[in-house]
């Protein structure tokens, strides 16, 4: 019994101990808490689609995106260290039961998604001038607005169009140490690779299967040439079944890691890093095809009949890189000659020169019995002296931003870029190299000449026709602010303007070779651009109220009129921030 | 060589003529009192509510924290939810920071906007970085009377600022500013700030209540209510660093 009471007045002890303890650490501690609550209601004016009535992926206009969300963010500090969570909980509003059984099933009806943003803790100072932070979070090394090549170390997350630039929290470790002032060495390891968040209209450029992605000219002509043939007279075409990306396995040598310096000199901000690690884009590396014949109809049009489908799945990898990366801000006097009025104008500049792993593909198919023709199965002779055809090259190559921006009186704001190289391009193709990606592929002929092209002159020069761009193109992005009434009320004129355009190749039968025409971007074919016009008013105590459009111009084969960038869309938005 | 020597005599002459249409020495002694006077506390920390008259409806309100040292200035927005966490570091004229919660991001801001508004205030950018205005103006003695004095401050050469110059009525008593009247490079009064309810701790005083009104704007108004100060407090100097600001998230 008095071992029992002793026993019962140490815990007793304990107890009062560790609340004490616990009372102690809660008076240090500080909660800081804040977040939103969003409504997005968006309509797509026009729709999108690709493909034929096999195969087609389609993007319907009318109600295009209808989510609501509340975001939570709390930090919570005690002297030098802190812990911060910001994550997004999103109602996504789109029920799809796939069956009856998903009527039942209330997570079908009403989807909800939940995006961690921060989840770390961070120590301040651990040893003097050194700062450590462990759990998810977005790094975000950039000075570029939006357009970022030395952002590497989170993935893009490119669902929501409207909030292009923004990344996914991803885990990681973060060292920073502080040696000289405002001049910062830092180290990052993240464990495990995360690929970028896709949009929605993404399964459209999977769908386009013309867009042959091999580097080697010749392959790509022979087999535009054979898909072709076997489409329009053998009447067999391809359609993708299945898209599978495939990670890389969580083991030591597939971490990324990156390091940068960073500090202010002539009060210029400075910053060089070094990543290594890999794209978070994919980039088809197995292709599989196999036949499933039997002869099938357009539901609305029973002449419109197929003897079969080439059936195909992509593998989709993520391959190596390393990225050297520059930035530098300040502002630059350039025009201050003109007039004592004109004030110094903001620079930005972000450079990013990536060092790629060649990436190759292998294109395997099944036993294909056309009737006229008989492929065997196994690996496709790719013709290429027994190498299999590139994905990617080794080359180097750079992606840039340029941004300069002013004030013109109170109420207006200009912001100007020059990016080279958008987030969804990879590899070497710009002025410095050469590397073309396919924006529209074929064969043009009659049954012979395509019969010729695919099968005796295994080529295809003489029939491919493409439609083509650099791999990295140019863009002109132009953004305006205009403020009234005391800054409530918004109005931002957004643009991006392709400034490459497309060249057309195909054969030329006088000139006994393959020619090249130039459509710049102020021609039909060439054009290409996205307008983002919005009109903000700020009612204050945190509400703001948003409207605008997402306009996007251009032939279907150009940057923005592709049906894989999601078609124009006009959108309304309301928050409240607390 | 020798073309180019009469070019200094000249600058000189420039220099001082310039010296003594702009400035006297009366002038200058009152503006060095002035400077004194708000440089004195070796550092401070204020809680403010910015008040900005808004076109329809009830003022806006803005919540801030501000720590103050030497020409270093660290503000955290704190209230409303559309502007919270929003930071901005003023380490000198030509060096400030801005860090955007909705992005994550520190963006330098650059000397055009400066003179662009604070979230719909009639107070600029440039009004929070500069904590003296010795180093920017010659001052011109205007008058006096038994309890303030007046002061015309001319933007010296080479110097940018949104103000070509400012009027201060000073108190006689300690140097504190009572008004400030802005004109822009063209001579146009464009804005009256007034700072009075001055509290003093320790022979240091911070106006409880400013308004600045923007004549440019329809007399367009914004006041700044002191909810809090503290003086020498001794904060850690790591509030003035990027690496800070970088910590913000």
């Amino acid at each position: 019994m008095r071992r029992t009471g002793s026993m019962g007045a140490r815990a007793a002890l304990v107890v009062l101990f560790a609340v004490g303890l616990s009372s102690a650490a809660r008076a240090e501690v500080s909660l800081k808490f804040s977040g939103k609550l969003q409504s997005d209601l968006r309509f797509r004016v026009l729709g999108a689609r690709v493909g034929s009535w096999y195969g087609l992926q389609e993007l319907a206009p009318g109600v295009s995106f209808n989510e609501n969300l509340v975001k939570f963010k709390l930090q919570a500090s005690a002297g030098r260290f802190r812990g911060v969570a910001d994550v997004d909980v999103i109602a996504v509003g789109a029920p799809r039961p796939g069956d009856f059984g998903e009527l039942l099933d209330r997570s079908k009806l009403d989807p909800i998604v939940v995006k961690a943003h921060s989840l770390f803790v961070e120590a301040t100072d651990l040893l003097p001038g050194l700062d450590l932070r462990v759990g998810q979070q977005v790094v975000n090394w950039g000075k570029g607005d939006q357009f970022n090549p030395t952002n590497n170390l989170n993935p893009n997350d490119l669902w929501d169009p409207l909030l292009f630039g923004q990344q996914l929290g991803t885990p990681m470790v973060k060292a920073d140490y502080t040696f000289y002032r405002e001049w910062t060495l830092s180290g990052v390891l993240v464990p495990i690779f995360k690929p970028a968040q896709l949009p929605s209209s993404a399964r459209l450029g999977v769908a386009s299967l013309d867009r042959l992605p091999f580097v080697e000219d010749s392959l790509r002509w022979r087999l535009h040439a054979e898909q072709t043939l076997v489409r329009d007279i053998l009447k067999y075409p391809t359609v993708v079944t299945k898209a599978i990306p495939v990670l890389p396995e969580a083991r030591l040598d597939n971490m990324q890691f990156a390091f940068r310096v960073a500090g202010v000199l002539a009060e210029h901000d400075l910053a060089f890093s070094y990543y290594n690690g890999r794209t978070d884009m994919p980039q088809p590396f197995v292709n599989y095809t196999r036949l499933n014949a039997g002869r099938r109809c357009s539901p609305s049009d029973p002449n419109d009949c197929v003897a079969g489908m080439i059936e195909t799945e992509v593998e989709l990898g993520y391959p190596r890189m390393q990225v050297l990366g520059f930035n530098a801000s300040g502002q630059v006097n350039a025009l201050g000659w003109l007039s004592k009025r004109i004030q110094p104008i903001g620079y930005r500049f972000e450079l990013g020169v990536f060092f790629p792993q060649e990436a190759s593909i292998i294109l395997l198919q099944d036993r294909m019995d056309f009737g006229l023709r008989l492929e065997p199965a196994g690996e496709y002779a790719y013709g290429l002296g027994g190498r299999r055809p590139l994905t990617v090259k080794s080359t180097p190559f750079a992606k840039w931003t340029l941004g300069l921006d002013y004030s013109f009186g109170r109420h207006v704001y200009a912001n100007v870029q020059w990016v080279h190289g958008f987030v969804d391009e990879f590899g070497a193709g710009d002025f410095f190299s050469e590397g073309w990606a396919v924006r529209r592929g074929g064969a043009a002929g009659n049954a012979a000449s395509l019969m010729t092209c695919a099968l005796v002159d295994p080529k295809g020069e003489r029939c491919a026709t493409e439609i083509l761009r650099p791999r990295l193109g140019d863009y002109l992005v132009l953004g305006l602010d205009f403020k009234f009434l005391s800054e409530q009320l918004l109005v931002r004129l957004f643009m991006i303007w392709d400034l490459i355009g497309v060249y057309e190749e195909k054969w030329d039968a006088q000139a006994n070779r393959r020619v090249r025409t130039h459509h710049g971007t102020f021609s039909a074919e060439g054009f290409s651009a996205v307008f983002f016009p919005e009109v903000t008013y700020n009612f204050g105590h945190g509400l703001e109220l948003s409207a605008g459009g997402l306009f996007k111009v251009g032939k279907e084969h150009t940057k923005f009129g592709d049906p894989a960038a999601g078609g124009s869309e006009v959108w309304t938005r309301a928050r409240f921030t607390y | 060589m020798t073309g180019r020597w009469p070019a200094w005599p000249l600058a000189c002459a420039l220099s001082l003529t310039a010296t003594s249409v702009f400035a006297d020495a009366k002038g200058e002694s009152w503006l060095k009192k002035l400077d004194q006077a708000l440089s004195r506390p070796r550092d401070q920390e204020m809680l403010t509510e910015m008040v900005i008259q808004a076109p329809a409806g009830e003022p806006r309100r803005i919540g801030i924290r501000v720590h103050v040292r030497g020409g270093r200035r660290h503000m955290e927005l704190l209230y409303p939810g559309d502007v919270k966490g929003t930071k901005i570091l003023s380490l000198s004229r030509t060096q400030m920071y801005v860090y955007l919660p909705a992005y994550k991001k520190i963006r330098r801001i650059a000397t055009h906007v400066r003179d662009q508004s604070l979230f719909g205030a009639d107070y600029n950018y440039d009004d929070m970085s500069t904590p003296t205005y010795g180093d920017l103006y010659h001052a011109e003695f205007l008058g006096e009377t038994k309890t303030q004095v007046r002061l015309r401050a001319t933007l010296r050469a080479g110097q940018i600022s949104p103000y070509g110059k400012i009027e201060f009525t000073l108190r006689k008593s300690d140097a504190y500013p009572e008004e400030l009247k802005y004109f822009n490079a063209r001579g146009t009064h464009i804005k009256t700030e007034v700072r009075r309810d001055y509290q003093c701790q320790q022979a240091m005083c911070v106006p409880r209540y400013m308004k600045m009104v923007d004549h440019s704007r329809s007399n367009h108004w914004t006041e700044c209510l002191q909810k809090d100060w503290k003086l020498n407090t001794s904060f850690g100097e790591d509030v003035f660093s990027l690496r800070a600001l970088q910590r913000s998230e």
